[in-house]
């Protein structure tokens, strides 16, 4: 539905040294889909977007809607924004404040230069959509009386009102308090699911992008990191920047004994021992290679385990969160961070044994 | 039950505390009291005068509604209003005309060297009014270049007058454009980009999205400008009394003028009751405004974070953006600079002609820089702005401060030194005129009585500063500052001070400016030893001495330049509104 190819925007700071944007980023969102731009501010996420959008000019690359090029860097084409048909909410939801609700709402038709809407057709398609955010009986009133989340509703309403191809949404829920968030969270899926609108979605909230998104594209410093479902990405980390941005994770280093191949077990020798590590790709021997696991996929246990992967430590720390339980635990020179079930009670000080099952300790070769 | 005993013994404490609270404290009864003896005895003279029939030797007579049953129902009354209105809404126009095409192509545009607009605006900043109209009375005189112009191309009959209805309003209206550009051009920064890209997202075009957004959204704006720039031309003087009176149109602030140094002995009465009037309508006036721009507030408050103004690519039309400026700010400040520096190189002057390129001399400047007077003038003139702006600044940063913070009582401090805004600057002149002249003490004409009257007019405009200053800083930077332990005194001096620094200097340089450029308020003040420089050069055009009055211009000009230069500076690096 949409594809982006190799699409980069520099900027620079005043002195001319390069601040931020976009650099080389390739991805394509499905139709009916809905796609997660995720990563800290300042790493290209919304610039992605604007120049989506059409709201800033890319230096390079190629962005495609319905297999049409609406920007093509090597031959200079640009469709300007408002011949894009793409429909989208910002971060401070741009709600006219010298419009009504129907008026905000009502405008996108009002404007359409192809096709002259009747009146009728016009109420119709409005009360609809105000309907479906429910806000109908609010449409009379002027757009300064409406609350955070009302505002963010109409500004939904005013984006799918003519029925975009594409629907930009930028950080829209970072303006409301976190009980409306989640609230609306499930609202937005709602609405995205019933209109079948593909929709990218721009925000640093990683539960957030987790909970809504079909895929994630994980970026970092203008640059895609990583790109998949929510459970690939937080199950199966390529890069150390992914494993440390979403979720917590235990991090070590060691060197490969064997040749791997794709989606393969073998052993890397760290200061722990031989651990045995789940490889994504193919990797050869004597490769220096991080692996992480996740604290809450350490088992720990007060006698000896079973199996590969398991080593003897003690316990340093100790939390208790009434869910889980976190433990800081000490295993040779690593501190490792473990979330066990309650049923499991460790004090301070004990002896424990830990077990790291291969196929969730994930060998990131970079 | 011991629960129960505890709060028995609060009640009486928190009784205290109460009426510890409803207690102003001294210092706001000395500030109001200090406020009252500025602002109050020329107020109440004013009416007292309009009320009782002068006598031809200045002292007041029996109770009379005489001079305000004069003003409707002789014939003078009724169309000198509807020319100050005709006057201040032309002005209004012309001004905002010019002074929003300034801002938009500024702000919204790419069009190259556009920044520079800024200096422009600050150099006619630290030129005097009546500089100003002077330049522009030599451009379009009778002896001008362009009544030359026009009768060597279409004939000798043919000849424009200024001193007319739209002479008066393209004078003041020019003299407004930078005013209007400044804070239009704020107006436009502070507009969130993402309304107009709202727009566009939606499919509104570029015209459609200027017109239905842009626009539309910044009406309460442009209309809370436009009644500004009206109030001002409304309670204006120089133009009147330098355009207006040569041409026999009246206006009420020159009537007020007239009336107190007429022919003959001076109508206080009459000038009185003109006054009273011109104030009650600019009080209507200024409270419609304060509707307006709050108005106009409420929709820029509806703005999301991290906003930026969206630019517009004109393309190779930028370049055309670029002539706009230039050519306005030629007409606005370069123009009017040039005729002053050409007159002032010139024996006499008789507009451009080829003949008088070749009488350059520079007779003028020597002539003024040994003239004594001349001396006395510059000295004088600074003397009152720095000793204005150093009464005014204190003054209302501790009123400012006390009333931001909400003290007891802190609002009517507030009030008072607010008022004087409603006195347009002739009326305050004659009120403050009265008051001198009826002291026991020898005070009128005095440079001291130019200090205090200039320091009454100036309260308002260093209160606005203050308090935009006040209200940037956070109010728990104070309250760290007692829970360590420091009496209210020490955290007002140690840290209000320190931090609203940078907005006082602003401030006092806004002040110091106003105040030595101002006509209309000394006019009537001044006496032999404390001339100044406006009413100097306000005198010098009536006498017909118009190359040393442009020599001294110049010099005043160079002069002012560099402090607006300076101010300019301090409000841009502290990032003062």
């Amino acid at each position: 539905m949409l594809s982006i190819e190799n699409l980069i925007k520099k900027y620079e700071t005043r002195s001319g040294e390069p601040a931020g944007g976009a650099f080389d980023i390739s991805l394509d969102v499905k139709r009916g889909e809905l796609f997660t731009l995720l990563g800290p501010s300042g790493c290209g996420k919304t610039t992605t977007l604007r120049c989506i959008a059409g709201l800033e000019t890319p230096n390079a690359g190629v962005i495609r809607l319905d297999g049409d090029a609406i920007f093509n860097g090597a031959s200079g084409m640009s469709v300007p924004m408002y011949d894009r048909d793409i429909g989208m909410v910002f971060q401070s939801y741009a709600i006219w404040p010298h419009m009504t609700v129907f008026d905000n709402a009502a405008y996108p038709l009002r404007v359409q230069r192809h096709r002259r809407l009747a009146r009728e057709e016009i109420e119709k398609r409005v009360v609809r959509v105000l309907e479906m955010v429910g806000l109908a009986r609010y449409r009379g009133r002027s757009a300064t009386q409406l609350s955070g989340g009302q505002q963010q509703r109409l500004a939904l309403a005013r984006a799918l009102v003519r029925e975009p191809k594409l629907l930009l949404l930028d950080e829209p829920l970072s303006n409301l308090d976190a009980q409306l968030r989640e609230q609306m969270r499930v609202e937005l899926k709602r609405i995205q699911s019933e209109w079948g609108v593909t929709t990218v979605y721009v925000t640093h909230d990683q539960a957030e992008a987790m909970a809504i998104s079909d895929r994630i594209a994980v970026l970092s410093q203008g640059r895609l990191m990583q790109l998949g479902g929510a459970e690939e990405i937080y199950e199966r980390p390529t890069s150390e920047f992914v494993a440390s941005f979403i979720g917590r994770s235990n991090l070590l280093s060691g060197r490969l004994q064997e040749d791997v191949g794709d989606n393969e077990f073998s052993l890397v020798e760290s200061s722990l021992g031989a651990v045995r590590c789940w490889f994504r790709v193919r990797a050869s021997s004597g490769m220096k290679v991080k692996f992480l696991i996740r604290p809450e996929n350490i088992h720990c246990s007060r006698s000896p385990l079973d199996g590969p992967n398991v080593f003897a430590g003690k316990v340093a720390a100790r939390v208790y969160l009434g869910d889980v339980v976190e433990y800081a635990l000490q295993l040779h020179d690593h501190a490792f961070i473990a979330r066990c079930h309650p049923s499991v009670s460790l004090q301070p000080g004990e002896d424990v044994f830990v077990n790291l099952p291969p196929d969730r300790t994930i060998a990131i070769c970079e | 039950m011991s629960l129960h005993a505890s709060s028995h013994d609060l009640a009486p404490k928190q009784r205290a505390s109460l009426l510890l609270r409803l207690r102003v404290s001294p210092i706001i009864l000395v500030l109001a009291s200090l406020l009252a003896l500025l602002i109050l005895p020329p107020a109440l003279f004013l009416i007292d005068v309009s009320l009782h029939v002068s006598n031809p030797d200045g002292t007041l007579g029996e109770f009379t509604f005489q001079y305000y049953k004069a003003l409707f129902t002789e014939r003078f009354f009724l169309p000198s209003l509807i020319n100050t209105i005709i006057y201040s809404f032309g002005t209004a126009i012309v001004a905002l005309f010019f002074g929003i095409t300034q801002a938009l192509i500024v702000e919204r545009t790419n069009a190259p060297g556009r920044r520079w607009v800024f200096l422009g605006a600050i150099i006619a900043l630290g030129i005097p009014n009546v500089l100003h109209v002077v330049s522009w009375l030599l451009i379009l005189g009778r002896a001008g270049p362009v009544n030359d112009l026009i009768s060597s191309s279409l004939g000798p009959d043919y000849n424009i007058n200024v001193y007319s209805m739209w002479g008066m309003i393209l004078i003041e209206g020019m003299n407004f454009v930078p005013l209007v550009f400044l804070l239009m051009s704020a107006v436009l920064k502070s507009q969130d980009a993402s309304f107009e890209e709202a727009s566009m997202m939606s499919g509104g075009r570029p015209l459609r999205t200027f017109w239905s957004i842009s626009i539309r959204m910044g009406m309460p704006g442009i209309l809370a400008l436009l009644l500004l720039v009206f109030i001002r031309a409304f309670e204006s003087f120089e133009v009147p009394a330098l355009v207006g009176l040569a041409g026999n149109i009246n206006v009420l602030t020159t009537n007020i003028y007239q009336s107190s140094r007429g022919r003959g002995f001076p109508k206080y009465g009459e000038a009185g009751a003109y006054a009273i009037c011109l104030l009650l309508i600019v009080c209507v006036l200024i409270y419609l405004y304060n509707r307006l721009s709050r108005n106009a507030h409420k929709y820029q408050s509806i703005t999301g974070k991290g906003y930026r103004p969206r630019v517009v690519d004109l393309g190779p039309l930028r370049w055309i953006g670029t002539g706009v400026l230039v050519l306005t700010f030629f007409l606005v400040t370069g123009l009017p600079i040039l005729i002053l520096i050409f007159a002032s190189l010139q024996p006499f002057y008789d507009g451009l002609r080829p003949e008088s390129f070749a009488r350059f001399t520079s007779e003028n400047y020597r002539l003024l820089l040994d003239a004594h007077s001349f001396h006395d003038a510059i000295g004088n003139t600074l003397l009152m702005g720095a000793a204005t702006a150093t009464a005014v600044i204190p003054l209302t940063a501790i009123c400012a401060w006390l009333a931001a913070r909400r003290a007891p009582g802190a609002w009517i401090l507030d009030q008072l030194a607010t008022s004087p805004l409603v006195f347009p600057a002739i009326v305050m002149s004659v009120a403050f005129l009265y008051v001198f002249v009826n002291m026991p003490i020898a005070l009128y004409g005095t440079l001291l009585s130019l200090i205090i009257a200039s320091t009454s007019r100036y309260l308002p405009y260093g209160m606005r500063y203050a308090y935009a200053g006040v209200l940037q800083i956070q109010k728990e930077l104070e309250d760290a500052s007692s829970s360590s332990g420091a009496r209210q005194l020490t955290t007002f001096l140690r840290i209000v001070i320190p931090l609203l620094a940078p907005a006082l200097i602003g401030g006092w340089l806004f002040v110091f400016l106003l105040s030595v450029q101002a006509v209309s308020l000394p006019l009537l003040l001044v006496g032999p030893g404390s001339e100044i420089v406006a009413v100097t050069l306000f005198d010098l055009w009536q006498n017909g001495q118009v190359t040393e009055l442009a020599a001294m211009g110049v010099v005043w000009i160079a002069l002012m330049t560099i402090v607006s230069g300076i101010f300019y500076y301090v409000t841009r690096r502290f990032q003062i509104s």
